[in-house]
């Protein structure tokens, strides 16, 4: 039954930049960047369009580097809530087909459309059709047996085309390719796996499980199983939640953090959303990890356990400001702090009391911080906050918060 | 050197010291046993760094001398030798074992390198019959932390008063308390390892005798007939157990129990399989009234258990929730036909008593408090 599955992979051609076009469309046909504010620090390239990258235009690329390879472009500040709003409509036409949507970030979705009358060329190029005459944007779709070939397939011919990758193409097609192309295949692996002279996918066919479970692990052996075509991991139902492992929230901070002091504030302020995200989801952390950046780019990161499961934003902050201060050194200012935590555990898990923990004092807390997010939610994050937050953080004003990229729910 | 041994006194004392041989592979000479022979008699040595081990045994010595051999070795082989006489003899770095018309030659360690012993400066101060030691730690080693988190809570909270040794341990869900008595006078509290305390009850079998116990600054000098163990201490201040213990006020209600009744009880309802999302602890939940203690468990989608047991009780009703294991490790220790669980409220601490006869709750010989779980919902 899994040789026969029919799985579309839709991907959003230029998915931030089409949005902008769609909103104004003089800016068709032009070349337009979509950048974060350089005034925050967050000034790179996010998105761009059809003829921002003929001009050479890099997604990441730092602002000024992009005026330089490309002196007319038009750069935009991004608008998060239209993306969503449109990733929403786009997600509503695939819905039409099947429910078996699984979304890959704001402009990626894999859809499951097994079992029809018509082909999966046919369904694809319906879909393109139907997504470009209703929102004026085009997709690239891939059409495969598996998720992965069906992903790869979206990549290869872009933008508004539909690629099919069958049982009878794809060693053609597919084994060609460099690894870089396979997902999961990341930065590090790829650059291992070059190493070892595996430079195609078909090379990590022919390299056998037993040389990539020896030399990439678990992890190695799962790629081979993806480039032979034999992944069968399931597109996850529209409603499909995957479970929370961590929450976690950073920022980059305006100018270089200098002292203690102002590494706490920025600390606690992040604290306070991972609480929040914490109780919403009725969840408690035993761990905490913090990760520093300094003004190098250079990355550390530390992590402890919590004895007593918290949600708590101060007993949070407190163990990730012990972590700091513990293992930083100060030879550099800090550029960046993400707080997360991690080993979560259901609130209604029963919890063994501890000795030296007053409970009576816990509970009072507790009941301090549900009012403070009760106050919250009712009257906006800051019609209460600790008085230490006052004043400049060195945190980016109204940071809209990325859409987390969730992983498709295979490892 | 040269000396004759019974296979006897050999395998009693290589099975002695063999328990202080380093597991740890740190270094290599702590893995091996030293034998000096001297004046008659044969001292074995072992030690891991946290606890030293010496037994002395009679022998025929030819030759004084030193040597160094691979505990796990020497011990396999001692037991595998046949009874009667061995002869051994130690040329260069060669340790040859002759029994019957046999003889064994094995690689040896060098000596020199072995660490040296503490060496007893102080007098004795004092003893503990061999009953009331082995007891003192069985009850107040299930308390102790396992892991090495906080190392003072992995070790048994020793003071020794005048004519009365008190142990504590927690892992700071539960704590131990225990009392036994001895002769000897008011001394420093210790921090003692838990597992070197095991190791010395296990070689304290003769129930006649007694423990003599030498405190030094670092160490404590335990010695059973012929074997003496030195413990390291662990440094680190000990909170206040003292502060932890409910005073009397504080009980709002108390039950008698008998003791197998509830292990049993407790055993099955702990047998229901619990899942790493709900947490693997066996909660189970203990509701105490009139006559009665009702015991459940509910695994959702596994199955659930209820069961009672006869009481006396009096004061208030309680509902709480215990981790089954934490109630067990105490009513298995525990020698009473009945105990005593004395209770302060739902979600703070009980404590678990033997039924006998003493004035106040501080001359109990053995106290157990555990904390209860809290189950939110």
């Amino acid at each position: 039954m899994q040789s026969n599955r029919v799985i579309l992979h839709s991907d959003l051609n230029c998915f931030y930049a089409s949005v902008e076009m769609m909103l104004n469309p003089e800016l068709r046909g032009k070349a337009v960047a979509v950048c974060g504010s350089t005034k925050d620090r967050h000034g790179i390239v996010l998105a761009k369009s059809e003829s921002a990258k003929k001009a050479g235009v890099k997604t990441g690329m730092v602002n000024w580097q992009a005026k330089l390879v490309c002196p007319n472009l038009i750069t935009l500040p991004p608008q998060y809530d239209q993306y969503l709003k449109y990733s929403k409509l786009v997600r509503d036409i695939y819905l039409r087909y099947t429910n078996q949507v699984e979304p890959y970030g704001m402009d990626e979705c894999w859809l499951d459309v097994s079992g029809g009358q018509t082909t999966g060329l046919e369904l694809a190029e319906e879909i393109r059709k139907t997504v470009r005459e209703e929102l004026g944007m085009t997709v690239s779709i891939g059409v495969s047996f598996n998720k992965i070939f069906a992903k790869l397939g979206s990549d290869l011919k872009k933008p508004d085309a539909v690629t099919v990758i069958d049982q009878s193409n794809f060693k053609e097609t597919v084994w060609r390719l460099p690894v870089s192309e396979l997902l999961y295949a990341g930065r590090a692996t790829v650059k291992k796996l070059k190493s070892y002279r595996v430079d195609t996918i078909g090379d990590i066919v022919k390299a056998g499980p037993d040389f990539m479970q020896r030399h990439f692990g678990k992890n190695g052996v799962q790629l081979w199983v993806f480039a032979k075509g034999s992944d069968t991991s399931q597109v996850m139902p529209e409603d499909f939640q995957t479970p929370v492992k961590s929450i976690g929230h950073g920022i980059t901070c305006i100018s270089d953090l200098q002292n203690n002091t102002e590494v706490w504030k920025v600390i606690l302020e992040l604290s306070q959303d991972i609480g929040h995200k914490l109780r919403v989801n009725g969840l408690l952390a035993r761990g905490v990890q913090l990760s520093v950046k300094d003004n190098t780019l250079g990355y550390r990161q530390y992590q402890a356990q919590i004895e007593i499961a918290t949600q708590s934003p101060m007993e949070l902050a407190k163990k990730a400001y012990f972590l700091f201060e513990s293992n930083y050194s100060w030879r550099l200012p800090i550029r960046a702090l993400t707080v997360r935590a991690i080993n979560l555990v259901s609130r209604t898990r029963p919890q063994q009391l501890s000795i030296f923990d007053d409970l009576a004092q816990r509970e009072r807390r507790e009941h301090l911080e549900e009012t403070i997010d009760i106050i919250r939610s009712r009257f906006g994050k800051r019609s209460i906050y600790p008085a230490i937050l006052m004043g400049d953080l060195k945190m980016p004003s109204n940071t809209v918060l990325l859409h987390e990229l969730v992983m498709p729910g295979v490892l | 050197m040269k000396f004759n041994c019974q296979k006897e006194d050999l395998l009693y004392a290589v099975q002695a010291v063999v328990r202080a041989v380093s597991t740890k592979n740190t270094l290599p000479i702590l893995e091996g046993i030293m034998i000096c022979a001297k004046a008659n008699k044969l001292s074995f040595r072992a030690t891991d760094l946290e606890m030293a081990m010496e037994c002395l045994v009679d022998a025929d010595v030819l030759e004084e001398g030193t040597v160094v051999i691979s505990g796990r070795y020497f011990y396999d082989l001692v037991k595998h030798l046949p009874f009667g006489n061995v002869y051994f003899e130690k040329t260069g770095e060669q340790l040859t074992i002759e029994y019957d018309q046999s003889h064994i030659s094995v690689h040896c360690l060098d000596p020199d390198e072995f660490p040296a012993l503490p060496q007893m400066e102080e007098d004795i101060s004092g003893e503990i019959p061999i009953p009331i030691f082995r007891r003192i730690v069985r009850q107040s080693s299930i308390a102790a932390a396992t892991d090495e988190v906080r190392p003072i809570f992995s070790g048994i909270y020793t003071q020794f008063g005048d004519n009365q040794i008190t142990m504590v341990t927690t892992d700071t869900h539960r704590l131990a308390l225990c009392k036994g008595g001895w002769k000897g006078k008011a001394a420093q509290t210790y921090i003692l390892p838990t597992h070197t305390m095991q190791e010395i009850a296990r070689l304290a079998i003769n129930e006649e005798e007694s423990v003599i116990v030498t405190l030094s600054k670092n160490q404590v000098f335990f010695a059973i007939g012929n074997i003496i163990v030195v413990t390291r201490v662990i440094n680190g201040q000990y909170p206040d157990y003292k502060q932890v213990l409910p005073t009397e006020n504080l009980f709002v209600s108390q039950c008698v129990v008998n003791r197998q009744r509830l292990i049993e009880a407790l055993e099955r309802a702990a047998l229901l399989p619990r899942d790493a999302i709900r947490g693997k602890s066996n909660v189970v939940k203990l509701a105490w009234q009139k006559d009665l203690l009702t015991l459940s468990a509910d695994v959702p989608d596994v199955g659930r258990i209820k069961e009672e047991i006869p009481i006396s009780f009096q004061g208030k009703e309680i509902v709480s929730n215990y981790n089954a294991k934490y109630l067990l490790d105490a009513l298995r220790v525990m020698d009473s036909e009945n105990v005593v669980m004395r209770l302060t409220g739902d979600n703070t601490p009980g404590i678990i008593v033997p039924d006998a006869a003493y004035e106040t709750l501080a001359d109990a010989p053995y106290t157990y408090l555990v904390l209860p779980m809290r189950v939110r919902v």
